[in-house]
């Protein structure tokens, strides 16, 4: 995606999107320009808050030109980009990465809401934005877990962590053991035991990978099973 | 982080509307005529039944074998014979019933199946009953072949 200030592509992780539009733009940019490039866009500067450039000359003086009477809320100093970067999720939508100070500004402004989700990395799982302005608190590090995921109805496809615990296949394996008539619903049984025994252990990642496991070997089961019975009821029909 | 949870359910939410309900009703439709499939016809005279592959390859009995005789002998009320046939079907159906009524009920109402978990110490349990059964049955000797039909 474009830059909408200089135009130029914006390298993953380069971007900084506008809390009010979510626009992305390169921060140098948004800085240069001294707020949201967008016309219109709550966070783009007015007359005279931009920083001059000089030799290159870029026409950005078109934002704040047309608009009158209402004054911007100023865009967080320079200096607040400082130090760990926390993204921020909105049912779905992701905006930031801002720092601390930053999300602290936007949220005073009324851009970043309540309910709004903060992640930084260190932290296990998204918390909610008042929580994490409050305390700042860092947890040990996790594999974060990504809520703006869609998940096929079952728990557990998306990042498991506390409070999304992975699907154990336990049924789906009782049901192919006795039905598929073949023992690789036993491995089935044996990783679906597991799923729930390591996450109450604490290993997130051993349970996501023993419900993975159950659900392959319940595949494979079920799959042979099913080719088995077709060739079965071919070759009863055929020598009949 | 109660609200973290609500997120959580209105993003999957989102992302399944209409799967889950849809999914549980054909697994019970489907179910339902497996049963009555298993009602009309008995698994010894009907030729069209799929016999156990491994008990056809190798001659022995794996921990499925006699299920089907004794769905047809538990849809008829012969709970006895039930046992005789596969008697680690018949202990399971409780779990198995309860199981799919949760997720059936949990898909409906909710629109999200919802997995039955059972205790760390049943799910053991079931792994190594399923292991040992699978070894007794195949022993040749007398109380262990009352395991296989």
């Amino acid at each position: 995606m474009r830059c909408p200030y200089c135009r130029d592509e914006i390298k993953a992780g380069a971007q900084y999107a506008c809390p009010a539009c979510q626009t992305p733009h390169h921060r140098e940019c948004w800085d240069q320009n001294g707020g949201c490039t967008v016309w219109g866009c709550a966070q783009a500067p007015g007359d005279g808050e931009k920083i001059t450039i000089g030799a290159e000359g870029h026409a950005a003086g078109e934002a704040g030109l047309a608009r009158s009477g209402s004054a911007p809320p100023p865009p967080p100093p320079p200096g607040a980009r400082t130090g760990a970067q926390y993204h921020i999720d909105r049912s779905g939508n992701r905006m930031g990465p801002y720092s601390l100070e930053e999300a602290r500004h936007f949220f005073a402004q009324g851009l970043l809401l309540p309910s709004d989700l903060a992640w930084t990395e260190g932290m296990t799982d998204w918390l909610p934005l008042t929580e994490v302005l409050s305390s700042g608190r860092r947890v040990p590090p996790l594999l974060p877990p990504a809520p703006s995921q869609v998940v096929a109805g079952p728990v557990g496809i998306a990042g498991v962590g506390p409070g999304n615990r992975p699907k154990t296949y336990m049924l789906e394996a009782i049901l192919v053991t006795l039905f598929c008539c073949l023992p690789f619903g036993i491995p089935a049984i044996v990783f679906a035991s597991q799923v729930d025994s390591k996450y109450n252990a604490g290993d997130y990642q051993g349970a996501q990978n023993a419900s993975n496991s159950a659900k392959t070997w319940y595949h494979v089961s079920l799959i042979v099973g099913f080719i088995v019975i077709v060739i079965w009821i071919i070759a009863a029909a055929a020598g009949s | 982080m109660s609200g973290l949870f609500k997120h959580d359910f209105c993003g999957q939410l989102r992302g399944s509307l209409g799967r889950p309900r849809a999914s549980c009703v054909l697994a019970l439709a489907a179910g339902c005529f497996a049963l009555a499939v298993i009602y009309a016809f008995p698994p010894e005279v009907t030729r069209w039944y799929p016999k156990c592959p491994f008990h056809y390859l190798t001659g022995l009995n794996c921990p499925g074998c006699g299920s089907l005789r004794a769905l047809h002998a538990l849809t008829h009320g012969r709970v006895v014979e039930a046992l005789g046939c596969n008697p680690f079907l018949v202990v399971c159906l409780p779990l198995v019933a309860a199981g799919a009524v949760v997720r059936f009920l949990s898909g409906l109402v909710r629109n999200r199946s919802v997995e039955l978990r059972l205790p760390e110490k049943l799910s053991l349990g079931l792994v190594v009953g399923v292991i040992v059964f699978f070894v007794a049955r195949n022993v040749p000797a007398y109380p262990f072949t009352l395991l296989s039909p």
